[in-house]
């Protein structure tokens, strides 16, 4: 018998044009980021030289984190000299946070789907760990759709939207792929833990 | 039809012969996976001791940001897509086979 699986990602994704001044970029905004990023070696910080058509990955300490704000040092500090038009991408790494960012539950390991609130549904699953706490993914979503999601998920239990490989994405809010008419619910921010040892 | 997921990371270049080195999962004790870090996704399974309050893990690298792509070859052999052979080699140093494109190495952690 098939074994399926629910896909999960966080958002976590912001690119920026450097124009002129400092050498800083405000993330954190809720349409950009579900995880609230809180040290530059969450991120990872990639300028794409347009003069030398080339990527440089900044190392940690050429880069800084302050409230929202992650600022790249000169180049003489390990960081980058920016030029107008590059381009500087500044991603989540999976893991870097204490919260995991991206995961695959099994089906057939879900607990429950509940309402955190009238804009929160809670998704939760068996504990990877084997104990107690669950695995949760918390959506944020359009008040009242609830039974939406509720409704998407008994779906994708009874195998009625899954693909032949056994893997559904349920929300995958970086690529903005969502379920099959789960967009409906009007998902503004996922958060998902893992519980392990 | 049970199927088995193979692992094989020996630390050096003979036979797996140590702790750690060679592990045979029942896809039923398949708890989760997620990404670990950038360039690695984590299998989690019911520990191999049987308690229910922790868990093993092989962790598989693979290039970064290639979490999902290393899901859906996962999940397709769980469901064993290409092959009704229960027993499914996921990742072999030993003959360097890795059976998940992109997939380089891996790592097993589990509780004795």
């Amino acid at each position: 018998m098939k074994t399926n699986f629910l896909y999960f990602k966080e958002r976590g994704y912001q690119q920026f044009t450097y124009s002129t001044g400092a050498q800083t970029f405000t993330i954190n905004g809720a349409e950009n980021w579900d995880h609230t990023v809180g040290s530059d070696t969450h991120v990872k910080v990639t300028v794409t030289d347009i003069s030398a058509g080339t990527d440089y990955v900044i190392a940690d300490d050429g880069k800084s984190y302050s409230t929202n704000v992650i600022t790249i040092a000169a180049a003489s500090a390990n960081g980058f000299d920016l030029d107008a038009g590059d381009i500087v991408t500044i991603e989540l790494i999976p893991g870097a946070p204490s919260t995991e960012t991206e995961a695959c539950f099994r089906a057939d390991k879900l607990l429950s789907v509940h309402s955190n609130s009238a804009t929160a549904t809670e998704i939760t699953f068996k504990a990877t760990n084997g104990t107690g706490a669950d695995d949760t993914v918390v959506l944020t979503h359009t008040s009242g759709k609830f039974p939406l999601i509720a409704d998407y998920i008994a779906g994708v239990l009874n195998g009625s939207m899954q693909n032949s490989g056994g893997f559904t994405t349920v929300c995958d809010r970086q690529a903005g792929v969502m379920g099959k008419g789960l967009a409906e619910a009007g998902v503004t921010k996922m958060l998902l833990e893992v519980v392990q040892s | 039809m049970e199927r088995y997921l193979y692992f094989c990371n020996p630390n050096d270049s003979g036979a797996p012969n140590a702790s750690g080195e060679l592990a045979l999962y029942s896809t039923n004790s398949l708890r989760s996976i997620f990404a670990l870090s950038a360039n690695k996704t984590r299998i989690a399974f019911s520990a191999i001791d049987g308690t229910s309050s922790t868990e093993d893990a092989v962790d598989l690298t693979h290039a970064d940001g290639d979490h999902k792509n290393v899901f859906n070859s996962l999940i397709a052999m769980v469901n064993a897509e290409k092959t009704n052979n229960p027993f499914v080699v996921v990742a072999d140093k030993e003959h360097g086979i890795f059976n998940i494109p992109g997939v380089t190495a891996c790592e097993i952690s589990y509780n004795v």
